[in-house]
């Protein structure tokens, strides 16, 4: 289970689900940026690590990434010349980016220091925050995404949908949808199934990857846990390396998250195909 | 004396023949090496980086060329190498017109990672004997049998220590602290009849599991009657090996005839 190796002939996908609701402008406590713009940041920067890992230098096409935004409208996230497009393979999302901004970062020298470097930084989709929470909706997007998506790859390396959120939906109760995401899967084992719950107040303790609904504070809490696939074993994996306490039943959850959470949480949901699994 | 060596070599299930990322080192013919000193390299480059083809060829070539192996040489040699080939890509991409494109830029700035096993032989031949010194990084391993035994096994012991996440020397000179390059050397004396196997990480661990089981794996590496490629992709079949770029080298030491 969740051994599939993956090929350009036998690709995998990530399916993110992003809250654009109004609540979603809030920043993070004592900060300048906003949830959404943060989300937004944390969303482009995990594809744009997923296309330089497939890059030999040309991308190579193992993976094939969606994104849905979810507020106000539902749709497709994608700008540009990837506008409408629910699925994207690598080398056509890495080809298309909405701009590609120039950013510095500081980077390791050869003797012990850290140097300015620029870098490029590429944008597929800019933050919105607008209207309710129609995570429902979101969900059934996600399920269809996937379900055609399996129909076609029947052996891979079975999918994965993150969902990144700040409150509840104001769409019904997305458990029954979840579970059916859950279900679907290909022969190597079920979709994996994750969720996010970030929060702008620094004061609320983060909660991450639990084991047990018990130590949850909230039916919120308690309802996403539910919604959530437990890690596998290479999901688990990356999470320990990362320093956090997993067991092996273990969900692939976090709540209260702050921005270093959602990073964490983005490494940890694409990291189940390690590179040398790729060909 | 004689020393007979022959080197086989197949991609991954999938790649084609370019893609390969393994590179090997063996030296030119020598009918008659008595007194010598031979050089072995063997280097699996990883899949996580970019020109790791031309990594792990600039590594076993420094290795195999130099006199007295010395590993941190080797490594800034082929650093060098791999830099001056990278900066000849770019420039003739410019030439072309057409400049690196951003997740290029990205990719060649992580860099090529790989592992390295080199094993630098010296022979004496009034003894009918000599000493062996390997170096290693990584989870390409060596194999002495005599006497259709195991006598030495280097460096990774048990089928359990093949993992996903080996020591890799990198392109980029602050990851290769001696931490992380986990680097380790042996010496080991050769005697007439002695064989010695150097393997990339997927058929060592095949190698390593069958001996566990009390199985001679030796046995069948005559390639002779079958061909390389047709006796790994089997393995595959039979789910006995991980699908992997597949790279050995055969040694062998003979008295003269």
């Amino acid at each position: 289970m969740y051994t599939a190796q993956i090929s350009r002939a036998n690709p995998t996908c990530f399916v993110f689900l992003v809250d654009q609701s109004g609540s979603m402008s809030e920043k993070y406590t004592g900060g300048s940026v906003s949830k959404a713009e943060f989300v937004a940041t944390a969303t482009n920067r995990v594809i744009q690590n997923l296309i330089i890992r497939c890059a030999k230098p040309e991308p190579r096409d193992y993976f094939h990434i969606g994104v849905i935004g979810y507020g106000q409208n539902i749709g497709p996230a994608f700008g540009g010349s990837l506008t409408g497009k629910e699925l994207a393979t690598i080398s056509e999302i890495a080809n298309s980016p909405l701009r590609v901004e120039d950013r510095i970062k500081k980077v390791p020298d050869d003797i012990g220091g850290l140097v300015e470097q620029k870098t490029k930084f590429p944008i597929w989709f800019d933050p919105v925050a607008n209207g309710g929470t129609p995570m429902c909706e979101a969900l059934k997007s996600a399920k269809s995404i996937v379900e055609k998506w399996l129909v076609q790859h029947p052996t891979c390396f079975p999918p994965t949908v993150l969902n990144l959120s700040d409150g509840e939906p104001t769409d019904g109760d997305p458990q029954a949808l979840a579970e059916m995401i859950r279900q679907l899967g290909s022969v190597d084992g079920n979709v994996i199934l994750m969720n996010c719950h970030t929060s702008s107040k620094s004061s609320n303790s983060a909660i991450l990857f639990p084991d047990n609904a018990q130590i949850l504070p909230d039916d919120h809490a308690r309802l996403l846990f539910e919604m959530s696939s437990i890690m596998p074993e290479s999901l688990r994996l990356r999470a320990s390396e990362l320093g956090f306490g997993v067991s092996e039943n273990s969900k692939g959850f976090v709540f209260n998250a702050d921005p270093t959470d959602i990073i964490n949480f983005l490494d940890i949901g694409t990291s189940g195909t390690k590179p040398s699994d790729l060909r | 004396m004689h020393i007979l060596w022959d080197a086989f070599i197949i991609p991954k299930s999938g790649n084609s023949d370019d893609e390969i990322e393994d590179a090997y080192f063996v030296p030119g013919e020598c009918p008659d090496i008595s007194g010598l000193i031979l050089n072995f390299a063997l280097s699996d480059g990883a899949s996580e980086g970019v020109f790791s083809n031309w990594f792990s060829d600039s590594l076993v070539n420094a290795f195999g060329k130099m006199t007295e192996p010395d590993l941190q040489v080797v490594i800034e040699n082929a650093i060098q190498l791999w830099q001056s080939k990278k900066k000849q890509y770019i420039d003739e991409r410019q030439k072309r017109n057409t400049p690196l494109l951003w997740y290029e830029e990205a990719s060649i700035l992580k860099g090529a990672f790989a592992t390295l096993l080199g094993v630098h032989f010296t022979t004496t031949e009034s003894l009918g004997e000599g000493q062996w010194h390997a170096m290693s990084v990584g989870d390409t391993c060596l194999f002495q049998i005599r006497d259709d035994e195991i006598i030495n096994q280097f460096p990774l012991i048990s089928s359990n220590d093949f993992n996903n996440y080996p020591n890799l020397i990198s392109t980029n000179y602050h990851l290769n602290e001696a931490a992380n390059l986990g680097n380790k050397e042996t010496l080991g004396s050769w005697k007439f009849n002695d064989t010695f196997y150097m393997m990339t990480d997927a058929m060592s661990q095949w190698f390593v599991s069958q001996s566990e089981s009390d199985r001679k794996p030796w046995r069948g590496l005559d390639f002779e009657s079958i061909r390389f490629g047709d006796f790994i992709e089997n393995l595959r079949d039979e789910r006995h090996i991980r699908n992997d770029d597949t790279t050995m080298i055969k040694i062998t030491i003979l008295p003269e005839e």
